[in-house]
């Protein structure tokens, strides 16, 4: 038999690939008995790139999305990134980073993640939500977590040094940039304003995020 | 048969912040309202429900007897001593988890909520197959959790667990508050819990001894006006019937002498 469905990894992630030609009911059905297969292989709250809308209309994509999330894969994430979108130079300028953006799309999850949910992504991350207590971001590029961050980021990632964390209220007992790791103090006063964490002389540097009129973290 | 009844499952993540027994005070609150109402225990191996109903000695068959098919659903339904319109379907105590599976018990609740208003169901602790079992045929979703971090965590867990089992908006209840450490800042309050987990409160239940008693009792505490708890639980059975607006009772320092006076003559 033909596969219908493939489920490709690629520096962005897991992407769903369909055969154009197939009928779409078997198309659905392949893609139940691969997930139904590696129930374990998936962890709950991954993320799949959906085709473009051009190869499948609304309702269609309508139950991919179900079915997808029935297994605990999130992919509204990435079908709220335009695929073919010049290296995402609107999440760029939100990010208020003057730094590139490495190689993949920027990732836009629009919830909150919590504890057991992790996300890992070859790009730039940006949480429209909190991230809380057990929860990881692990990102090749930067990560903003406009709401508070009480879980675990990971920026930079593949050993990018210049990566930066930038997070409306940080609150995380850790936080990792690169290869570096560092730990919040004990006695730890909770900010209430936007902080931005970046690699200095070999240091983690978090210093308030320099935050204009009209920005993100205006509201 | 009229209207389809409504399948809510009470889960925590966390053991010991009181999945059991607010499952069965709200469901004895339904009772007391009127309401048909069936209580699933669904921790398989580890039973408890019946207990705490003081229906253990009733048990004939239970419900992994009704999912393998050894007797018929309304053989395994224990009606209540003090309510007419509340049963329980007891759990096995001698099979465990992986004696029934999520289809099997989507299909129960679906049989269950044809003849009852409202069937809840007391997920086990723990995320692994008793879990998925409890929450597979479930409409609604309650959360209990006590103030305490690790509560808190395991709550926020469920929640995301939840959502990507396509079940969303679960609604909050905070167990086992201590108004008067929350006051004197020993303790996390509601808006501390509320920050982090971001779900609907539909009910605060102050700590209380009568809980205690009760429980050994076999007869829940709701239905004892003089247990603090007991109109909390009341409170919450009504938002759940839709009672939505109804306000949260303010959390009083109950530990002043009047207070102990009024208690012990009951006025």
């Amino acid at each position: 038999m033909r596969e219908a469905v493939v489920l490709k990894g690629s520096r962005n992630g897991l992407r769903l690939v369909l055969d154009e030609t197939a009928d779409f009911g078997l198309v659905v059905d392949q893609l139940r008995t691969k997930l139904d297969s590696a129930t374990n292989f998936f962890t709950a709250g991954t993320a799949v790139q959906l085709p473009p809308v051009a190869m499948v209309p609304p309702e269609k994509r309508e139950e991919l999305i179900r079915l997808l999330s029935g297994y605990g894969l999130a992919c509204q994430d990435a079908v709220d990134v335009p695929p073919k979108k010049p290296a995402g130079r609107r999440e760029r300028k939100q990010m208020n980073e003057a730094a590139p953006i490495p190689n993949g799309e920027p990732l836009l999850v629009n919830r909150t993640l919590r504890g057991g949910q992790k996300i890992v992504h070859s790009g730039s991350v940006v949480v429209n939500g909190d991230l809380n207590p057990g929860a990881a971001v692990i990102a090749s590029g930067n990560i903003t977590i406009r709401g508070a961050c009480r879980g675990m980021a990971h920026a930079g990632a593949q050993g990018d040094a210049n990566a930066t964390v930038t997070v409306g209220r940080l609150l995380a007992g850790q936080l990792r940039i690169a290869d570096l790791i560092v730990r919040a103090p004990d006695e730890m006063e909770a900010p209430d304003y936007p902080e931005v964490a970046r690699i200095v002389d070999g240091a983690v540097v978090i210093e308030p995020a320099d935050v204009k009129e009209g920005d993100v973290w205006a509201k | 048969m009229g209207e389809v009844g409504e399948v809510i499952v009470v889960t925590s993540g966390k053991g010991g912040v009181g999945k059991t027994t607010t499952t069965a005070n709200l469901g004895t609150g339904f009772a007391l309202m009127g309401k048909r109402v069936v209580l699933v225990d669904a921790d398989i191996g580890l039973r408890n429900l019946d207990v705490v109903m003081g229906l253990e000695n009733r048990i004939v068959y239970d419900l992994v007897d009704v999912t393998d098919g050894n007797c018929r659903l309304k053989q395994a339904l224990i009606r209540d001593k003090r309510y007419e319109t509340l049963y329980l379907l007891p759990a096995a105590q001698t099979r465990d988890k992986t004696a029934v599976n999520p289809e099997q018990m989507e299909k129960l609740c679906k049989d269950l909520a044809q003849e009852f208003d409202y069937v809840l169901i007391d997920c086990p602790a723990g995320i692994e197959q008793g879990f998925k079992n409890a929450i597979a045929g479930a409409d609604r979703a309650v959360i209990v959790t006590t103030p305490e971090v690790s509560a808190v965590r395991d709550a926020d867990r469920i929640i995301g667990l939840l959502e990507s089992e396509g079940k969303h908006n679960p609604r909050l209840i905070v167990n086992r508050i201590r108004p008067l450490m929350v006051k004197k800042g020993d303790m996390m309050n509601i808006e501390d819990i509320q920050e982090i987990l971001a779900v609907e409160l539909i009910g605060i239940i102050p700590e209380d001894e009568y809980i205690v008693i009760s429980t050994n009792r076999g007869e829940p505490a709701v239905v004892n006006p003089t247990s603090a708890a007991s109109q909390a639980y009341k409170n919450i059975v009504r938002r759940l019937m839709g009672e939505e607006d109804l306000p949260l009772m303010a959390l009083e320092c109950n530990d002043g002498i009047w207070y102990r006076l009024k208690k012990v003559f009951g006025f």
